[in-house]
């Protein structure tokens, strides 16, 4: 062997910097971003940083926080899922029909997850056992699901505003801490305990990383992909319901366009598109409280309206670019 | 051999391995016995990791008896082999290079017993596994910041941490630095002293009978003098065995005019992949560039088109500098190139002949506004079909895909064919390519040469070289091993040179 085997003293090329750079920005650039947005929001509005505000942040980072979560278990597999939003469509169309029926909180929350879990079950049979391409399979689920919905309660909107929604959206817990951010803490706990501290979840990873490997290894990387989907599917589906409580009212547009904002929280917390990186939490939940920052900010501080979706397409954009960078080589 | 019955864990039997009715291995038999390590060497394609793949689960034998501690043994998957015993260190590592060393050593099947598998106790239970084989490793380091040879110590821990009592090595050392093949090498002396039984394949030859007890030479398939003990055997005689005496294909050699210097490439540096490296193409010319796998042939080719980039070295065509080459300016210097990889590189699969024929072409087959004259490129096409001898349906329909693969090479090798290269590259163009495919192939390139064109062919199979070149360049490890003229070409000269350290 030559000894020039044994180091590389190359000078560094700009793709190789570029690498840095997003290297260095997903171990503490989410944090310096959050703040720099704080500081800015602050400065535009002093109310920003109000108790009151920050605790409505959390809320307004809920929902989507829930489903981002679900959604790690997909992209760690290499995948995706844009029937999130019909999911939640459905599950909050369900709950607000059952509860005005009587069902309790418990029930409509079982009922959510159970639902979400069965669409999340037919994706995840197409993709994993069928080998079909994610995004065609669950742009097809969006599509029959949220057409499913809409025939079922035909083109008018519910009210969800029965004693069990008003439970979920007023109750504070321990006085001070709304019941639905409890729900998000806790999603966002078991599923990174899920993924860092289980076998399923280290599979996951290992299978985004390289899927013909862990077939070798005798991973059962067909049933992976299937769980994958299937906890995507509930957490969609629990996350339908407190957006629905949330909101008080469902319409056939309900949550459209949410999977596009849910996935690119995902991204811009480091959940790779290209699979095997990222992490719920605080990975996927720093992404959606920046995206909600950014939204909350612009509100309070009186912006157009229309500023929201340009500022949120320049956060995509520079995310999706430093992923590329990132994982630039390691997909081989 | 004081050995009693008792003491062989594998024993293969006239085992026969065929692909597509072509014979891979025929009528292979050896034994390994316990604590014992052999060495399988032979030429680039004898069939030493289809044995393998064979014996691990990957290949499923054709025929043949194989017995593994005393019991039929018949793998279905890798799997199979794995819970039978049997580790296969592959040339490729089977690694996730997003988890730590810890993680990887327990993804598959976890920890017996434990729903949670917290860091610390991977950690902890990792270590325990790397310090009973004096590994220094990190447990929580993640894979992608290890070095190649520290990569390996992962999959040899995973390996032992699943009780192996069987290990094969494919081509362990090709990536490992000298220290980190000394570590290599001591681990698989204190398996051996373990009880452990490996078989280990590699093209240092001078490894192989440093580390291992027997020998076993495949020649084409077949063993040749059966198994050895590394010390009745000296390291010509294996390579005399390696090589053999084939009886030798007709090949169509035609005498040329060698006029000029086309391609000078003078001290080409890629740090870790080549080492400096020379080599001049004349016009008319055909060279040959052989060595074995690893030595750095396609590397040297795809850093003079520009594929990869170098560190340093100097390019010239036509007595020009290149500076900063790019298969562009290849292109329109008409200087072709033909990777390695058809069917990834150089075809598009589901595009008819017509289409993939004139791709090379296409800037030149414009009418008006830019609108493509089909008309004319179906009629270079049909020239090229026949020139090449493409068995195709309708050129103008036909997918490529569904060709043979000699025809598929045709294909490839046919798109060129409209710009009339002055310099060709071609690397490994009759591999998967059946007999009378590689004829129309030579022939072609025969009477590229004759009409003044420089080729660059690079190889692994010794034969067609020696059949078809004027000149062959020999690399080993990243630098020209040798060159040596028509007159001095034998199969022996010319693995010497590419096993030469």
């Amino acid at each position: 062997m030559s000894a020039a085997r044994e180091e590389r003293p190359q000078a560094l090329s700009r793709l190789d910097r570029m690498e840095r750079l997003s290297e260095a920005f997903y171990r503490y650039g989410l944090y310096i971003v959050l703040l720099a947005l704080v500081v800015l929001f602050y400065a535009l509005n002093s109310n920003f940083l109000s108790a009151n505000n920050a605790v409505n942040l959390l809320l307004q980072t809920s929902s989507t926080g829930i489903a981002a979560a679900g959604l790690v278990f997909v992209m760690l597999t290499g995948g995706i899922d844009i029937s999130i939003s019909a999911v939640m469509f459905i599950t909050a169309v369900i709950s607000t029909v059952l509860t005005d029926m009587g069902l309790g909180l418990i029930g409509a929350i079982a009922v959510s997850i159970a639902c979400g879990a069965v669409i999340g079950a037919v994706n995840g049979f197409f993709i994993a056992k069928l080998k079909m391409t994610p995004i065609i399979v669950t742009l097809a689920v969006m599509y029959s699901v949220r057409g499913l919905a809409i025939g079922f309660i035909g083109v008018k909107t519910l009210f969800f505003t029965n004693a069990v929604g008003a439970y979920l959206v007023k109750t504070r817990i321990l006085g001070y801490i709304p019941l639905i951010v409890v729900i998000l803490a806790v999603v966002m706990a078991l599923c990174q305990i899920l993924l860092s501290r289980t076998l399923l979840g280290k599979q996951m990873y290992a299978i985004g990383n390289n899927r013909s490997g862990a077939q070798k290894m005798g991973i059962a990387v067909e049933k992976r992909i299937f769980s994958a989907y299937v906890l995507c599917g509930a957490l969609a589906g629990l996350a339908g319901l407190v957006s629905g409580a949330q909101v008080g009212q469902v319409s056939p547009a309900f949550a459209v366009g949410q999977e596009f904002i849910i996935i690119s929280a995902a991204v811009l917390g480091g959940v790779s598109l290209f699979g095997g990186k990222g992490k719920a939490f605080p990975g996927a939940f720093l992404g959606v409280l920046i995206i909600m920052c950014i939204e909350n900010g612009l509100v309070m501080a009186r912006t157009n309206m229309y500023a929201y979706t340009i500022v949120r397409g320049c956060v995509i954009f520079v995310a999706v670019m430093l992923d590329s960078f990132h994982n630039k080589g390691e997909t081989r | 051999m004081a050995a009693t019955n008792r003491d062989v864990v594998l024993k293969i039997d006239g085992l026969n391995k065929n692909f597509d009715g072509v014979r891979v291995l025929r009528d292979v038999g050896f034994s390994l016995r316990k604590g014992m390590v052999l060495g399988v060497v032979g030429e680039n394609g004898a069939g030493k990791s289809t044995l393998l793949n064979v014996l691990g689960g990957v290949y499923q034998r054709t025929s043949g008896e194989i017995e593994l501690f005393g019991e039929k043994y018949r793998p279905r998957e890798p799997m199979d082999a794995t819970r039978a015993g049997i580790a296969f260190i592959h040339q490729e590592l089977n690694l996730f290079t997003n988890l730590t060393v810890a993680e990887n050593i327990f993804v598959d099947e976890g920890i017996r017993g434990r729903m949670f598998l917290p860091p610390k106790l991977l950690d902890r239970k990792a270590k325990t596994i790397l310090d009973a084989l004096a590994i220094d490793l990190d447990p929580a380091a993640r894979v992608e910041d290890l070095t190649m040879g520290m990569r390996q110590m992962v999959e040899i821990a995973k390996a032992v941490s699943k009780d192996a009592k069987i290990i094969f090595f494919d081509e362990p050392t090709t990536s490992l630095s000298t220290s980190e093949k000394e570590t290599l090498f001591k681990l698989i002396r204190d398996f051996a002293a373990k009880g452990i039984s490996m078989i280990y394949i590699s093209h240092a030859l001078d490894d192989v009978f440093m580390l291992c007890d027997e020998v076993l030479v495949i020649r084409d398939g077949e063993t040749v003098g059966g198994q050895v003990r590394s010390g009745a055997i000296t390291k010509d005689e294996a390579i005399n065995r390696m090589v053999g005496r084939k009886i030798g294909q007709i090949y169509p050699y035609v005498e040329k005019t060698v006029g000029e210097v086309l391609l000078d490439v003078k001290g080409i540096v890629r740090s870790g992949v080549l080492d400096g490296v020379s080599i001049a193409v004349r016009s008319g010319e055909i060279v040959g560039l052989f060595g074995l796998m690893g030595a750095g042939r396609t590397e040297l080719a795809r850093a003079i088109y520009g594929v990869d980039p170098f560190d340093s070295g100097r390019i010239e065509f036509k007595g020009r500098a290149i500076a900063d080459p790019d298969p562009m300016l290849w292109v329109r210097e008409k200087v072709a190139f033909i990777t390695e990889n058809r069917r990834d590189e150089g075809l598009l699969l589901p595009k008819t002949v017509v289409d993939n024929i004139s791709l090379v072409n296409l800037p030149h087959m414009r009418k008006r506004l830019a609108v493509l004259d089909r008309a004319g490129q179906s009629a270079a096409a049909a020239e090229t079909v026949s020139k090449l001898r493409i068995k195709t349906g309708d050129a103008n329909r036909q997918i490529v895909r569904n060709l043979s693969g000699g025809n598929q090479q045709k294909v490839v090798i046919g798109k060129w064919l409209l710009i009339r290269p002055d310099l060709f590259i071609l690397d490994e163009p009759t591999r998967g390519v059946d007999v009378g495919s590689k004829f129309d192939i030579y022939t072609y390139i025969n009477a590229l040469a004759a009409s003044g064109t420089g080729v660059l062919f690079i190889s692994s199979e010794m034969e067609e070289l020696v059949g078809v070149c004027d000149r062959i360049a020999v690399m080993c490890g990243g630098r020209i091993a040798g060159e040596l003229e028509r007159a001095q070409f034998s199969s022996e000269a010319l693995l010497k040179l590419a096993l030469e350290k």
